[in-house]
């Protein structure tokens, strides 16, 4: 009897170290991590200028800014070598030569990149709005045609946050003075419009603006809801078509607003 | 008299493109969205590798999401308050008809008149002048020229008809057409005996009003107030009426007794008021069918400042028995009154929530007078202004949120606060301004003014914002408006 209490105490106390280590294996591996929210890019700016910050944005920008003045000089000498020494020289004198010189400095370079297929399509559009813009030809330095391929990163990159935050304040800037709504209405104010905005490459509208949520609605307002979602509307219809830089295409053709007509003046 | 909209030419409604896609793709943040983090490698099943997987996993997130091709957000703050361009053209008839009215084209433009009148009239509407209208064609009515308007710088657009029918009435049609996303925003006809031309108009108006702002309707509706007339010692009071813009006005009562603080009922076929019938200050109801009058209280005592309930059963009236007014409350029909409030000194001024719960009144228990609310059956009352100076003469709002008052501290100012007092704002501040009165959708009030020195009184008219106050025209000089609900 005592053997058989042995060998199962034996078994017993076998069976309950399995048990634990069983268990807190289990406790290690088997508990799977809750999902983690997306990381977001936070940056906490104000209203910058419309500057890009980007490094490297800085590294491209001499050789188109300073190719306006090479490339009349020089014709088939090949560019890449002039370019490193010019970029202190040389740094803003391209406000003098306005339209005309662009156009030169985009056809030097194509014989280089022929095949690229974005290049044609995009020197003619790019003179005529930087002609006529109002100072929001920041990034003028960079070609869009040196792009040539539609791979993301070198995009995103050029858009830093601080210029997405100065384009953001360019558009603002432009849909403001439209933004009317009718005065009173018990609490209207307090309703805040989302509306989506999808835009061509010349600024006007591509998609007619979409209400994609409000916030700030309560039983009192309901009523007016629908006409604060229409003035937003109206807003960004009337103030269309925008100058924007077309150079920033991507980064503006799909605006989300924020229609936040609590402060009224 | 009752007027009968229809929706003219059924179409299937266009589905608003705001307010139906409420919560969809709402994203709370208004930085940088990033782009999904990849997908978790596999897991292994052992716990030590398992710590290991989890941070190459958070490494690789980090990684590959931080540059992200970004949604732009803009935000819009504030903005202006101003009222919207608008384009209210003459309206065309297929074809000219005679009617008693008038011919059906003249009619037209003077439908169109009035509507622009009304929307002026509301502060909330900058109708186009003229000269920067078109003429439109019937076949327009229904495909508007967007090109010329868009141009016109008009945000919205009313277009409409003059027909007239075989059996002598009129049709009028009423599009209301957004010009910026070239959409109609509502229809609506009306078929109206020539007479109440008038009345097809306000009610094409009250559709574009209510659709562009969300208010209610009230460009329908009239106004009983006392018309003054003669030297300030001995002024002629008659009960007059008129469309709420000041048209069709007609004199109730030939001002041989003065009359004070008329009120109309629910149903607008009678007016409560006080009247000296017989040197005696007693409540009245005057009916306007028939043209008479009748007491409603019969006793000795001194009757004033009627009105009635919102379901037109019962009359609510003050009554000053051996120095002492209270407020009472009597059915309609007549019959014995019964008393509401018990209080020493001078109850009155009473007007009903428009759920009939609660009645708002003054009373100078407090050694000053001060609006107080109680329930209907005079239970549970209750002190609710407590600014500095006196009020008097509450109204409560048809909306319920409000009471509109007269305030009386330097001078005498309209202004309204919250039924429990909060939020008091004064709206007005003429010499003399006193009698609020509401518009049927609780948004705009009519008052009367007494001029410094002269004593002569008129209509104003004041909506919640304090900013849009104007002069409604009366042929005489006016006071104590009452302000009617939208007529059926």
């Amino acid at each position: 009897m005592e053997r058989s209490e042995r060998t199962g105490l034996g078994l017993s106390v076998v069976g309950h170290i399995g048990l634990l280590a069983i268990l807190s294996l289990n406790l290690m591996s088997v508990r799977k991590m809750p999902k983690l929210s997306e990381p977001m890019d936070v940056m906490l700016v104000d209203k910058a200028g419309l500057t890009s910050a980007a490094p490297e944005i800085s590294k491209e920008a001499p050789q188109a800014a300073e190719a306006p003045d090479v490339a009349p000089t020089i014709e088939d000498a090949p560019p890449p070598e002039p370019a490193p020494a010019k970029p202190q020289p040389a740094p803003k004198p391209a406000p003098a030569p306005t339209p005309k010189p662009a156009p030169k400095a985009a056809e030097p370079p194509k014989p280089t990149p022929p095949a690229a297929k974005p290049a044609p399509p995009a020197p003619p559009a790019k003179p005529k709005p930087k002609a006529t813009s109002l100072g929001t030809d920041f990034l003028k330095g960079i070609p869009v045609d040196k792009s040539a391929g539609k791979s993301t990163a070198p995009r995103a990159a050029a858009i830093s946050p601080l210029a997405m935050n100065g384009l953001a304040a360019l558009i603002a800037s432009q849909v403001k003075p439209c933004y009317t709504i009718p005065a009173g209405g018990a609490d209207a104010a307090s309703i805040v419009s989302k509306i989506r905005l999808r835009l061509k490459k010349d600024g006007s509208i591509a998609v007619a603006p979409e209400v994609v949520g409000n916030l700030g609605v309560n039983p009192a307002n309901q009523p007016y809801l629908r006409q604060m979602n229409e003035a937003a509307t109206r807003a960004l219809q009337r103030c269309a078509p925008y100058k924007l830089p077309a150079d920033l295409f991507e980064a503006w053709q799909d605006i989300v607003f924020t229609f936040r007509p609590a402060q009224m003046s | 008299m009752r007027l009968r909209p229809f929706r003219i030419f059924p179409k299937s409604a266009n589905p608003s493109p705001s307010g139906e896609r409420l919560g969809r793709g709402l994203s709370n943040c208004t930085c940088a969205r990033g782009e999904t983090p990849p997908p978790a490698p596999p897991m292994k099943e052992r716990g030590v590798s398992r710590a290991g997987a989890i941070l190459a996993f958070f490494i690789a997130a980090l990684g590959l999401s931080a540059p992200a091709a970004a949604q732009l957000e803009v935000d819009i703050t504030g903005g202006i308050a101003q009222p919207m361009p608008i384009a209210i053209p003459g309206m065309p008839t297929p074809s000219v008809a005679n009617t008693p009215a008038g011919d059906t084209a003249s009619l037209g433009q003077r439908v169109a008149d009035v509507v622009t009148n009304d929307l002026k009239n509301s502060g909330l509407f900058n109708p186009l002048p003229k000269s920067a209208l078109e003429t439109v064609s019937h076949p327009q009515v229904t495909a508007p020229d967007y090109i010329f308007w868009t141009q016109s710088g008009a945000q919205a657009l009313v277009q409409g008809f003059v027909q007239a029918n075989g059996d002598g009435s009129l049709t009028v049609g009423c599009y209301l057409y957004d010009v910026l996303a070239k959409s109609e925003l509502a229809r609506q006809g009306f078929v109206v005996q020539p007479a109440q031309w008038r009345r097809a108009a306000h009610k094409c108006a009250d559709t574009v009003y209510t659709r562009l702002t969300g208010e209610g309707p009230y460009f329908d509706s009239r106004v009983v107030y006392v018309s003054e007339t003669g030297p300030k010692t001995n002024r002629t009071k008659r009960l007059a009426i008129m469309d709420q813009d000041g048209a069709n006005h007609r004199f109730l009562t030939n001002g041989q007794t003065i009359v004070l603080t008329p009120r109309f009922a629910p149903n607008q076929q009678t007016i409560t008021y006080m009247s000296y019938t017989n040197n005696r200050a007693r409540v009245y109801v005057y009916d306007i069918g028939s043209g008479t009058q009748r007491l409603v209280v019969d006793q000795p005592n001194m009757t004033f400042a009627p009105r009635f309930s919102p379901d037109g059963r019962s009359i609510v009236f003050s009554m000053a028995i051996g120095g002492n007014t209270d407020i009472y409350r009597v059915a309609a029909s007549g019959g014995a009154p019964q008393r509401l409030t018990t209080s020493p000194g001078i109850d009155t001024g009473a007007s009903y929530s428009p759920d009939g719960s609660r009645i708002v009144f003054e009373s100078d228990r407090s050694g000053t007078q001060q609006l107080y609310v109680m329930n209907a059956d005079g239970s549970n009352q209750s002190r609710i202004s407590f600014g500095s100076g006196r009020y008097g003469s509450a109204a409560w709002s048809p909306r319920g949120d409000l009471i509109a008052f007269t305030r009386i501290g330097g001078g005498f100012n309209v202004g309204i606060m919250g039924v429990d007092g909060s939020g008091e704002k004064i709206l007005t501040n003429g010499w003399q301004d006193e009698g609020p009165s509401w518009s049927p959708n609780g948004r705009v009030i009519m008052f009367f003014r007494t001029g410094q020195g002269s004593g002569k009184a008129d209509l104003w008219s004041v909506d919640l914002t304090g900013v849009n106050e104007r002069p409604v025209p009366t042929p005489l000089d006016g006071s104590d408006p009452a302000w009617g609900p939208l007529l059926p």
